[in-house]
């Protein structure tokens, strides 16, 4: 079993937590704001070391407290975090760890509402979706993407300071740029390969993930990148900013040629965030080996209850699962097999 | 509220980079419970470090002699500039004992978020000592981030057409550690650019 015992003081609402006897398959239920979201960040914290959203280390501490720790037994590792202060320490088994080798341990996948903004959200949205799933599956990427967006920063800066002079980044811009569209373009196809069969399973309709460059590639990427800046040099010195790359990538889900933003349903569109997800826990699978641990929070009530149950059936009894919900009647193939905590006011009941 | 002198002391002193007001005050403190001998030679040092201190004007060393030791030293071989952000980085390169060669100091590297162009940097001196000079060799010992690399591709292009080598430092697993403390980039870098053996 991954996690076992989890221990929790002071984060978010959580005075003090202490479980053991975590259990293969768990569901939590209770109220809105009543905790369940802030425990599975708990336990996100203790395999990955940062929090579900980028927000700062102190705005995980409990109100008018000033320190938080989470500790827990994951895989006969006692892993512990503890924040005090600005400063945070890292622990397996008692000794002091670097990021690298806390987050080496257990791998961890997170199913959350927003989520669906793969399916409804701005370009940015998908954008920043597609990114981070990418990054985590491919460091390559993630230093391609810092490098890319750094550059980038730097030419605009360039183009409203000195306009003439931006073909000094267009080096990097170019070297980073096209990286960035060529692992795009392969990696598009290996979720297509695999989101097909899923969804098709679920609604059997064709779906496809769309990878929209902004610029036609002749030859080499980079050749067209680099001609691309070229034509645009003018429309650049105006408007101030770069106005072609990989920054301007567009994703789109289509079925039947048709954007899913207008065609599919609030629960079509969920299906194809948590097929998405799945595409990415059977890709991070044959990469980094293990089963990650799947944090599912309240992502099924959109669904109806075939698809749901496809869903669960998809995810086998192969991962510990973490469920949350308000009422536990909303998911009895769950609450059948699940050990069952009550969550109020941050206390958690077993 | 700390005595007048030691208030400016202390405003003073925090300016430095690495020292906070509260190291500041610590120094202050301490100096105030050492011998008078102690805080003048200190204060000499201080004085005459901005007195006797000059830049030298060909590379951009700090030097008590203008040009420097390093640029007057014929053994030196004169046909390689290594090229650095800041005079400090001679002497890290200087205690390897291994390169022989010339320096020039740039004095930061290109970003304009931070307000530096080209033109604020030692560019251009760096060009006009290429011109008609012997130097067959430019290694740009700039950081490896997106500016670093940018300003020497920039030096690179204003230097198309001569017919000079140019070389930046290898990137990888630093020496003496162990693979696996090495971050997942760099071990990637040290992969894409290994070497025969």
């Amino acid at each position: 079993m991954p996690l076992e015992k989890i221990k929790i003081l002071r984060f978010r609402n959580h005075k003090e937590i202490e479980i053991e006897g975590v259990s293969a398959t768990n569901l939590l239920i209770g109220e809105n704001g009543s905790g369940k979201t802030n425990f599975l960040e708990a336990i996100f914290l203790l395999c990955r070391a940062s929090p579900f959203r980028s927000v700062s280390f102190s705005d995980l501490i409990q109100w008018n407290e000033n320190s938080f720790y989470i500790g827990g037994l994951i895989d006969n590792l006692q892993a512990e975090i503890g924040y005090s202060l600005e400063k945070k320490v890292l622990k397996i088994n008692s000794k002091t760890v670097s990021f690298q080798e806390f987050t080496s341990n257990q791998n961890v996948l997170t199913f959350l509402p927003e989520d669906i903004f793969i399916a409804s959200g701005s370009p940015e949205d998908r954008r920043g979706f597609i990114d981070k799933i990418l990054s985590s599956l491919d460091s390559e990427y993630f230093f391609a993407l810092q490098r890319y967006h750094q550059a980038l920063k730097q030419r605009n800066s360039q183009l409203k300071l000195a306009p003439k002079d931006a073909f000094i980044w267009n080096e990097e811009l170019i070297r980073w740029g096209s990286k960035l569209i060529e692992k795009r373009l392969t990696w598009t196809q290996l979720i297509n390969k695999s989101i097909r069969p899923i969804y098709y399973d679920w609604y059997q309709q064709e779906i496809e993930l769309k990878y929209l460059n902004t610029f036609k590639i002749e030859n080499s990427i980079a050749d067209s990148f680099a001609k691309t800046l070229e034509k645009t040099k003018i429309q650049e010195v105006y408007k101030k900013c770069t106005q072609t790359g990989p920054h301007r990538d567009n994703f789109e889900i289509l079925s039947r040629a048709k954007n899913s933003r207008f065609f599919a349903s609030q629960g079509q569109k969920r299906a194809i965030s948590l097929a998405l997800k799945l595409c990415f826990l059977e890709n991070s699978e044959k990469i980094f080996g293990g089963a990650p641990i799947l944090l599912i929070d309240d992502v099924l009530l959109e669904l109806d209850a075939n698809r749901r149950e496809k869903f669960l059936e998809r995810i086998g009894e192969n991962y510990q699962t973490f469920f949350t919900a308000t009422s536990k009647e909303l998911l009895p193939t769950i609450q059948r097999k699940a050990r069952v905590f009550r969550v109020e006011n941050g206390m958690i009941l077993g | 509220m700390f005595p007048k002198n030691l208030g400016q002391f202390i405003r003073l002193f925090s300016r430095l980079p690495g020292i906070g007001v509260k190291t500041s005050e610590r120094l202050g403190f301490y100096i105030l419970s050492q011998p008078k001998e102690f805080a003048d030679s200190l204060s000499d040092a201080i004085h005459f470090l901005k007195e006797k201190a000059k830049l030298c004007s060909l590379c951009g060393n700090i030097s008590e002699d203008d040009p420097c030791v390093l640029c007057t030293d014929t053994h030196r071989d004169q046909s390689v500039i290594c090229v650095v952000e800041n005079a400090m980085d001679i002497y890290s390169i200087e205690a390897t004992h291994i390169y022989q060669g010339l320096y020039h100091v740039l004095g930061g590297v290109i970003s304009p978020l931070d307000g530096i162009m080209p033109k604020d940097l030692k560019i251009e001196s760096l060009l006009k000592r290429i011109q008609g000079s012997s130097i067959k060799e430019i290694i740009f010992a700039t950081s490896p981030t997106t500016e670093g690399d940018t300003t020497a591709l920039y030096i690179k292009e204003m230097l198309k057409g001569k017919n000079i080598r140019m070389t930046h430092l290898a990137r990888g697993i630093p020496v003496g550690t162990a693979l696996q403390y090495a971050g997942n980039t760099s071990l990637l870098q040290a992969i894409r650019s290994r070497e025969e053996i």
